[in-house]
């Protein structure tokens, strides 16, 4: 094993135990919730679960790229809007118009990533102002489409989505492929240079990395996956709403850090963000049947996107303490 | 005489063409919509003027420093239904209400400041965060449902006039002139500037870096409390959400007003412009009945533009 050289198996923990904290948390938040109700850790639960999650999982795959580069997505709660707007409103009963409008909205996913990855990168505009920019006007173009919640949503479209193989839900083998391909992904030419990118801009382009290309696809892959989590929003709700995708934005940030990835960019991984997700999802399942009024849930969720940053933040000044 | 005026316009260039933006934008809409300068809706534009100039105060202060506060709309909507449930539209209350009130924007901001300058949490993520606890605070307590009304006299202050001049925009220049001073005038004021521009530089120059940036954000809750307070008077019913607009209103005012958004350059002069076009362009917006969809497309380019157009300039004063 690579990572054991020259270190013992203490040390490496001690290095690394901030890693541990997402997968920790979700087998605690699991024995919790089989505690409190005996109905889970059934196949049926672990489906419901995955399927609730997904949205969320989405999104934070994407917003993880981003991260990694050491930049900022604020537009993805605007494209989910626009892209759950856009179907629920559209799409109709026929086969065509679902595929058809599907296409169109993973396309309006990539092409705004692109012109923030471009904008940001040509421009040199913080990627927070310019994803707050697009933001706003995706969330405007939304409230065109679709002035309060509603459409119409085909239910092919719904089964399409929510269909399972046995008990196995479509979306738990779209997890499955999406941490296989990551795992590919992370070794091309194209994840190093993500990682190169957000550990030092300037090394990775004296190094002969095409920043700006690396860049705007980083943010065409947040665009896309906000997308797709727009389309399985539909889906999932059976009706589009303007505004619901806005929560994304803190919570797929949330679920990327918690995950351990560095909001400083070039640490970090899509696995991790995956469990962050899960992780989220769960504290509010626990939440739930503590019976917490749901009033309080917001308080939670912005508690818990400072202690993990404050937590990540603390881990990174002890190494830099430790190496200095 | 010329040559003064040319100091002045090579120094103050940005100030200047944004507040004749200002100006041609209220000409061309006195044109195009007769009856829009009426002195009835002046005075309802100044009023709004001033809400959103207070916040713009606290949200320049934090951005001069390098930072951003995204947690205006909640410590606006807190302080607003914590001013109304305390009073509960009684006058004599507010003897202790307003005291307290705005002590707890600025607890709220400090708040914000400690997790950024102490614990390093980047700004946007902190501001985020903090936003819905504040949000999951308000609404926790209340169980949802906050009531309370504005007292008569915030009311008073709200809406009332002297000489024809709202009085809440009068007491917004006023304390507008106050905070021209302390950013311009004072040690303080320098010390803003200097962190923004070179945050170690600042910390080797002796500068408390992370008592200045507390300050910045302690500064911006306090405004944020005064404007939602003050709010409260000119709305008749409060509601929950009431502070959502000015997130992106306080960013893109002073975007519009040629403050980097990196920090340390600009100035609240151009600010103050910022917000005389924005609420402009608002009035004209929602006199030619165009929907809030358009709205927020609008502000999207407008923040773009105005953000791309000073980093513009500062690349070439760079390369100069």
């Amino acid at each position: 094993m690579k990572v054991f050289k020259g270190k013992t198996l203490s040390q490496v923990f001690q290095e690394n135990w901030i890693a541990l904290i997402p997968y920790i948390m979700f087998i605690l938040l699991t024995v919790t919730m089989a505690v409190i109700n005996s109905n889970t850790l059934s196949m049926r639960w672990l489906a419901n679960k995955s399927d609730a999650t997904f949205t969320l999982v989405l999104v934070a795959i994407g917003q993880t790229f981003v991260l990694l580069t050491g930049g900022f997505d604020l537009s993805v709660g605007g494209i989910i809007c626009v892209t759950n707007c856009l179907t629920a409103a559209y799409m109709g009963q026929t086969t065509g118009g679902i595929i058809l409008w599907s296409v169109i909205s993973l396309l309006v996913g990539i092409a705004i990533g692109t012109f923030n990855g471009y904008m940001i990168h040509k421009t040199k505009i913080q990627p927070f102002i310019v994803t707050l920019a697009t933001q706003s006007i995706c969330a405007g173009v939304a409230l065109l489409i679709l002035k309060i919640d509603g459409g119409n949503v085909s239910s092919d479209y719904i089964k399409a989505f929510l269909f399972r193989i046995g008990d196995i839900p479509v979306s738990m083998i779209l997890i499955v492929v999406l941490i296989l391909l990551w795992l590919f992904i992370k070794r091309t030419n194209f994840g190093l240079a993500v990682y190169a990118i957000g550990s030092n801009e300037k090394a990775a382009h004296l190094n002969g990395i095409n920043v700006m290309k690396t860049k705007v696809i980083v943010y065409a892959i947040s665009g896309f996956f906000a997308a797709f989590s727009g389309l399985f929003r539909t889906a999932q709700v059976a009706s589009g709403s303007p505004t619901a995708g806005l929560t994304f934005v803190m919570t797929s940030i949330s679920a990327a850090v918690i995950g351990g990835t560095a909001l400083t960019g070039g640490k970090g991984g899509v696995v991790g963000s995956i469990i962050g997700a899960f992780v989220i999802k769960s504290i509010a399942d626990v939440l739930v049947f503590l019976e917490v009024s749901s009033y309080w849930s917001s308080l939670v969720q912005g508690v818990l996107l400072i202690i993990a940053v404050a937590a990540s933040a603390f881990g990174t000044l002890k190494k830099v303490g430790a190496s200095a | 005489m010329n040559t003064f005026i040319k100091k002045v316009w090579s120094k103050h260039t940005t100030v200047i063409v944004t507040y004749l933006v200002a100006a041609f934008l209220l000409l061309f809409v006195s044109i195009m919509k007769p009856g829009y300068t009426d002195i009835n809706n002046i005075k309802v534009l100044s009023i709004f003027a001033a809400i959103l100039g207070f916040t713009v105060l606290g949200q320049t202060m934090v951005i001069l420093t390098g930072g951003m506060d995204l947690s205006i709309p909640w410590m606006f909507t807190l302080s607003s239904f914590l001013m109304a449930s305390m009073s509960n539209g009684n006058n004599a209350a507010l003897i202790y209400t307003i005291p307290v009130v705005l002590i707890v924007g600025i607890l709220m901001g400090v708040f914000n400041g400690v997790g950024i300058a102490y614990v390093g949490i980047a700004p946007v993520i902190m501001t985020m965060a903090t936003n819905i606890i504040y949000q999951g605070l308000l609404v926790g307590i209340s169980g949802g449902m906050p009531g309370g009304a504005a007292p008569q006299f915030i009311k008073n202050v709200a809406t009332g006039t002297v000489g024809g001049i709202s009085i809440l925009f009068l007491f917004w220049l006023f304390v507008s002139v106050v905070a021209l001073i302390l950013i311009n005038r004072t040690p303080f004021g320098r010390k803003l500037y200097a962190v923004g521009n070179n945050e170690k530089a600042a910390l080797f120059s002796g500068i408390n870096v992370k008592m200045i940036k507390v300050s910045a954000y302690a500064i911006c809750g306090f405004m944020s409390a005064l404007a939602g307070m003050l709010y409260a008077g000119r709305l008749g019913q409060l509601y929950l959400g009431m502070g959502d607009e000015y997130q992106m209103e306080s960013i893109a005012a002073v975007a519009i007003g040629g403050v980097s958004l990196i920090g340390g350059r600009g100035s609240y002069a151009g600010a103050m412009a910022g917000v005389f076009i924005l609420i402009i362009l608002n009035g004209v917006l929602s006199a030619m009945n165009i929907p809030q969809s358009i709205q927020k497309i609008i502000y999207g380019v407008v923040l773009f533009l105005a953000v791309l157009i000073s980093s513009n300039k500062i690349n070439r004063k760079k390369q100069k």
